[in-house]
C-alpha cells in the first residue's frame, strides 16, 4: 500500500475512453461507448440516465468491480488495471466506500461491528470512542449494539453511510441510495450526503434514477445508451426531470 | 448531521478476530443448517468409528478373531468411507453455496478471496470438529454392540473387550473431518472467486449460474461408476461363499456414486423431456429442473444414495437371510446399522437442500402469482417436481441396486431377480418420496403465504 496524499481538488476517479462489451457476437451490448469522465474531490456528482443506459455498468467500472472491456480508470491517481483482485480488494478498502439501494448490511452482524468490518479485515482496528461519535453524529448511537433488521430502512441506510464513511474514503459510490426508502427517509439520507460533501469535503458519485435525489448533487451526468449525452451543474428537480423526459423520448 | 472532520484513530489488529467473529455470528444465526451439517458429520463420524474400533480390536487380537475383525471392517470400511466422504463434502459445499450472495457482499465492502476461504474454512471446522468428536461416542457404543454380536453368534471366541485406542479416534474422527476440511477447501475456493458484482444484481436468491456439470465431476463421476460395474461384473466370477458380498456390495455403493455425480445430466435430461408436455403444470417443473440442474443435481445425489445403497444392501441382506446360515447373520446388523445410517445421512442432506432451495424460490412464487398462477398451480409444479426427482433418483438408484444384487443373487441362489428385491427398492423410493413431498411442499406453503401477506 502506497502512501496517500490528498491535494486540494484531485480528480477522485478519473475514467479515461472506457467502454464496457457484455457478451459476445451477436449478443454483444455496449453498456459503455468510450466513457472520458473525472469526478473532482470534494464533489457530488449524480448519474442519471434511463433503464439500461449504462449507469450501473459505469459505477462498477470505476468502483473496481467489474473490469472495463478497453480503456483506463484511476482512482486517487491509481490505474486499477494495474491491480490484480486481491489488490483491488485493498484497494477498495481503503479508498473507496459503498453505499447500495438494499443496504447490504451483514445480518448476522450488529450495527456497530457492520461499521468496523472493513477496516477490521483490514487489519485495523478503530477505537471505540471514534466510532461511537461518528454514529451518534448519524443519529444512530443507541441502535449501535442492534442488529440491522430491527432497524427501520433509513436507519440501516445510515449505518451503511457510517460503514462508508468510516475508512475515510477518496470516493464514495451510493447506488440508488434512496431506492429502498419513504419520502422522509429518503430526504433525510440525501441531506447527510450532501453535508458530508459540503463540510467535510466528501467525494461523492450516486447513480439514481430519481430526479428529486439528483438535485442535492452539485452536479448531473446524462447517460444515453452507454454514452455521455449532456451534464447539468446545480441542478433543480424540474430541470432534471425535463432532461430525463427528452432522453426518454429518444433524443441520441 | 455531519460527519467526522478529524481522522479515525486506529490501531493495528489481525483481521482474523473479525473473520472469526463473523464466523461464530454466522454461525449462530443459522443454527438449523448447523445443525442439519452437524448430524450428518456425526452419523459419518460414527459409524467410521465403530469400523476403526472392531479394526483396531482385531489388530490386536489373535488366530480365527484377528482375520475376521481386521477382514470385516475393511469390507464395511471402504464402502462406508465412500459415503462418508461424499455426504460430507456435499453437505459442505451446499452450506457454502447457500451463502453466495452474502459473500459477494463481503467481497465488495472489504473481504480479499483469501479471507473468504479463510472464512469458509473456520465455519466449516467450527461445526466439524464438534460434530466428529461427538461421533466418537454413538461410534465406540456401535461397535461395542457389533462385537457382541459377533460374540453372540459365536463369530468371534476369545475377544470380550472393544480396543478402542489411539487408531478408533484417529480413523473415526480424522476422515470425517479431513473429509469436512477438504470439503470446505474446495467450497471455500470457489466462494472466493464469487465476483463481488454478484451482490448488486437485482435477482438475488435465485442461483440459476454455474455450470450443470464440470468437466472433472463428468470424469469422476463416470471413472467411479465404471468401476463399479466392472466390480459388479466381477462378482459373478466370484465363488459362493462369504466373501461374495465384499465385492457386491462395494459394486452398488461405486455405481450410486458414480452416478450421483452425473445427476446434473439427468436432472437437465429429464426436464427437457417435462418441458415438451401438454400440461402447464408439467412444463414449469420440467422447465425448473432444466434451469436448475446443478441444484437439483445435489439433491438427486442423496436420494440416489438412498435408494441405491440401501435397497441394494438389504435385498442382499435378505437373500443371505435366506440361504442356509454361511456366517451371514452376524454381518446381518452390521449391514442394517449401516443402511441405517445411509438413510439418516440421505434423510437430513436430501431435506436439507430442499429446504433451503424451496426457501430461496419465494421471489419465483411471487412473480408466478403475479401472472396469475394460482396456489394450487404452484403447489402442483413443487410437488411435480418433487415426483420427479424422485423419479430420476429412482432409475439411478435402480441401476445401483441391480449391479449389486443381480450378480449376487445368480451366484448366490441361481436366480438372476430375486423376490426379496422388488419390494424394498418400492420401499426406499417411497422413503425418498415422502422426503421430497415433506420438504418442498410445506415449505413452498409458508413462501406463498408470506408473499401473500407482503
Amino acid at each position: 500500500m502506497s502512501a496517500r496524499t490528498v491535494p486540494v481538488r484531485q480528480a477522485a476517479v478519473e475514467l479515461l475512453s472506457v467502454s464496457k462489451i457484455h457478451g459476445r457476437d451477436a449478443g454483444a451490448i455496449r453498456a459503455l461507448d468510450d466513457v472520458s469522465l473525472t469526478f473532482d474531490s470534494g464533489t457530488f456528482t449524480a448519474v442519471m440516465g434511463p433503464s439500461g443506459s449504462g449507469k450501473s455498468t459505469l459505477l462498477h467500472c470505476a468502483a473496481g468491480l467489474d473490469k472495463p472491456t478497453s480503456g483506463t480508470v484511476r482512482i486517487d491517481g491509481e490505474d486499477l488495471s494495474r491491480y490484480d483482485e486481491a489488490g483491488l480488494t485493498r484497494l477498495r478498502r481503503d479508498r473507496i466506500g459503498f453505499v447500495f439501494q438494499t443496504f447490504n448490511l451483514l445480518q448476522t452482524l450488529t450495527v456497530r461491528q457492520n461499521v468496523t468490518l472493513p477496516l477490521e479485515l483490514a487489519g485495523r482496528r478503530p477505537r471505540r470512542s471514534d466510532v461511537d461519535a461518528l454514529l451518534a453524529r448519524l443519529g444512530i448511537e443507541e441502535r449501535a449494539d442492534h442488529l440491522p433488521g430491527e432497524l427501520s430502512g433509513g436507519q440501516q441506510q445510515r449505518v451503511a453511510f457510517a460503514r462508508a464513511v468510516l475508512a475515510e474514503p477518496a470516493v464514495i459510490f451510493a447506488d440508488e441510495p434512496t431506492g429502498a426508502l419513504d419520502t422522509n427517509a429518503a430526504r433525510d439520507v440525501l441531506h447527510l450526503l450532501r453535508s458530508a460533501v459540503k463540510e467535510n469535503g466528501r467525494t461523492i458519485v450516486m447513480v439514481t434514477h430519481d430526479p428529486n435525489a439528483a438535485s442535492y448533487a452539485d452536479s448531473v451526468i446524462f447517460l444515453a445508451d452507454g454514452r455521455i449525452v449532456d451534464t447539468l451543474a446545480r441542478p433543480s428537480a424540474e430541470a432534471v426531470a425535463a432532461h430525463m423526459t427528452r432522453l426518454g423520448e429518444g433524443v441520441r | 448531521m455531519t460527519t467526522s472532520t478529524t481522522a479515525i484513530r486506529t490501531r493495528n489488529t489481525r483481521p482474523t478476530n473479525a473473520l472469526l467473529l463473523m464466523a461464530l455470528r454466522s454461525l449462530r444465526a443459522r443454527p438449523a443448517t448447523q445443525l442439519a451439517a452437524g448430524l450428518v458429520l456425526l452419523i459419518g463420524s460414527a459409524l467410521l468409528t465403530a469400523l476403526a474400533a472392531l479394526l483396531e480390536t482385531g489388530l490386536a487380537a489373535s488366530g480365527k478373531d484377528r482375520t475376521l475383525l481386521i477382514r470385516l471392517p475393511a469390507i464395511l470400511g471402504g464402502w462406508s468411507l465412500l459415503i462418508v466422504t461424499f455426504g460430507v463434502v456435499s453437505t459442505v459445499s451446499l452450506v457454502v453455496r447457500q451463502r453466495e450472495r452474502e459473500t459477494a457482499l463481503l467481497r465488495t465492502i472489504a473481504a480479499s478471496p483469501r479471507q473468504v476461504q479463510i472464512l469458509t474454512l473456520v465455519e466449516v471446522i467450527a461445526t466439524a470438529l464438534p460434530a466428529a468428536l461427538a461421533g466418537l461416542v454413538p461410534g465406540v457404543l456401535l461397535g461395542r454392540l457389533l462385537l457382541s454380536r459377533l460374540s453372540a453368534a459365536h463369530a468371534v471366541k476369545s475377544v470380550s473387550a472393544l480396543d478402542d485406542g489411539w487408531l478408533t479416534v484417529t480413523v473415526g474422527a480424522g476422515v470425517a473431518l479431513t473429509a469436512a476440511v477438504a470439503g470446505a477447501m474446495l467450497a471455500g475456493r470457489r466462494a472466493g472467486q464469487v465476483p463481488p458484482v454478484a451482490a448488486l444484481s437485482a435477482s438475488a436468491g435465485v442461483d440459476t449460474a454455474g455450470k450443470a456439470l464440470t468437466r472433472a465431476k463428468v470424469v469422476t463421476g463416470g471413472v467411479i461408476t465404471l468401476l463399479g460395474l466392472g466390480t459388479g461384473m466381477s462378482t459373478l466370477a466370484q465363488e459362493n461363499g462369504p466373501l461374495l458380498s465384499s465385492t457386491a456390495g462395494p459394486a452398488g455403493v461405486a455405481v450410486a456414486v458414480g452416478l450421483a455425480l452425473l445427476a446434473p445430466a439427468a436432472a437437465t435430461a429429464g426436464g427437457g423431456g417435462l418441458a415438451r408436455s401438454r400440461s402447464v403444470v408439467m412444463r414449469l417443473a420440467g422447465r425448473t429442473l432444466k434451469t436448475r440442474a446443478r441444484q437439483q443435481g445435489s439433491l438427486i445425489a442423496p436420494l440416489t444414495l438412498l435408494i441405491g445403497v440401501g435397497s441394494g444392501t438389504l435385498a442382499m441382506q435378505r437373500i443371505e437371510d435366506s440361504q442356509p446360515a454361511t456366517d451371514g447373520p452376524h454381518l446381518a446388523t452390521v449391514n442394517y446399522l449401516i443402511v441405517l445410517a445411509i438413510v439418516g445421512f440421505a434423510v437430513v442432506a436430501a431435506s436439507n437442500t430442499l429446504v433451503a432451495a424451496t426457501r430461496a424460490r419465494g421471489h419465483d412464487f411471487k412473480l408466478l402469482v403475479l401472472t396469475g398462477a394460482t396456489r394450487r398451480q404452484i403447489l402442483a409444479v413443487v410437488g411435480t417436481e418433487a415426483l420427479i426427482t424422485t423419479v430420476i433418483a429412482a432409475i439411478l438408484g435402480g441401476v445401483a441396486t441391480a449391479v449389486t444384487v443381480l450378480p449376487f443373487s445368480v451366484v448366490r441362489t441361481g436366480t438372476l431377480i430375486p423376490a426379496q428385491a422388488g419390494p424394498l427398492f418400492v420401499l426406499l423410493v417411497a422413503v425418498a418420496l415422502a422426503i421430497t413431498i415433506l420438504a418442498s411442499v410445506p415449505t413452498a406453503v409458508r413462501q406463498i403465504r408470506a408473499t401473500a401477506t407482503q
